[in-house]
């Protein structure tokens, strides 16, 4: 008989597993990259107010290096939160774990039942009945010679004997041989994966130079 | 659970209720908020990735994205008065 446990480990799929491990990855990889670049277009289009974000800081100093004065400079117009300095975080899956575990149990039990029973009976019985009947006569005997006169006696026994015999014998015997064959699989599968956030990639958001056109004169 | 920092922008067509709705859900989550828009509807939240899966199926939220500060350097400009 050919072994089930690898016949069971054989139709396991593992390249599709992985196949369609590696495919939804990809999909989530793609989702998460749309996200990130759709965040980036709202990041994009978010303003902040005119005078909202200070730029730069002008130090009016005199001849001697002391600084006099110290102004703020901020935007004259509305500024992008990309701008200002908040970039849509990437994501990436940097490690994948399918873990597949299951459990092959193949087993054959045999019964063997037999089972006797004997029953023996053994009756027995006697039995002797015993009768006696005595009788007698007494009496002169006289003998004339040609007619004599006399008594007698005797007894009768009856007797009868009997017995009963009865032997009862019941056997019975039972046996028979099974053989169950079974089979138990099951399977459990868990796919584990990092996701770690990373630098943008190249040109997805520009780099943001700011660069103070005008500053005030002094007064 | 990882925090992070997140966007969250709410529709256009949202009303200030809705804002105020979605800052309060986020402060009983003990979220942090750093930035908020109250006229345009979006704020700068820290989270957790379970919080911000909620948030992203709230009704009136837009997008719900990830974001990171960039180092932002504020120049000093000297001018020496001559």
């Amino acid at each position: 008989m050919a072994d089930p446990v690898n016949a069971i480990v054989k139709e396991i799929p593992f390249a599709e597993l992985v196949r369609k491990a590696a495919l939804a990855i990809a999909d989530g990889q793609t989702a998460l990259d749309l996200n990130s670049v759709q965040t980036a277009q709202v990041l994009a289009d978010m303003k902040l107010d005119p005078g909202s974000v200070i730029l730069a800081i002008v130090e009016y100093t005199d001849k001697d290096g002391n600084i006099t004065k110290v102004e703020t400079l901020t935007n004259d117009k509305p500024l992008s939160l990309l701008a200002y300095g908040v970039v849509p975080t990437f994501y990436e899956f940097t490690q994948t774990i399918i873990d597949l575990r299951f459990w092959v149990r193949f087993w054959v039990r045999s019964t063997h039942v037999e089972s006797s029973s004997d029953f023996n009976k053994k009756l027995s019985t006697k039995w002797t009945e015993s009768r006696t009947k005595y009788g007698g006569g007494g009496g002169l005997s006289l003998n004339l010679g040609f007619f004599s006169v006399g008594g007698g006696g005797g007894y009768k026994n009856t007797e009868a004997q009997g017995s009963y015999e009865v032997d009862l014998h019941v056997s019975s015997h039972t046996a028979y041989d099974s053989q169950v064959y079974g089979l138990d699989a099951a399977a459990a599968c868990r796919l584990t994966t990092t996701l770690k956030p990373k630098p943008a990639p190249a040109r997805a958001v520009p780099q943001i130079i700011t660069k103070p056109q005008g500053t005030p004169s002094p007064s | 659970m990882m925090q992070e920092t997140y966007l969250i922008k709410l529709r256009d067509n949202s009303i200030y209720e809705d804002f105020a709705m979605v800052a309060s859900f986020l402060k009983r989550n003990k979220a942090q908020i750093i930035m908020t828009s109250s006229q345009r509807f979006w704020i700068v939240a820290i989270l957790n990735q379970r919080l911000a899966e909620v948030v992203k199926r709230l009704p009136s939220i837009e997008i719900v994205g990830g974001v990171t500060f960039r180092k932002r350097e504020v120049r000093v400009i000297r001018i020496q008065k001559q």
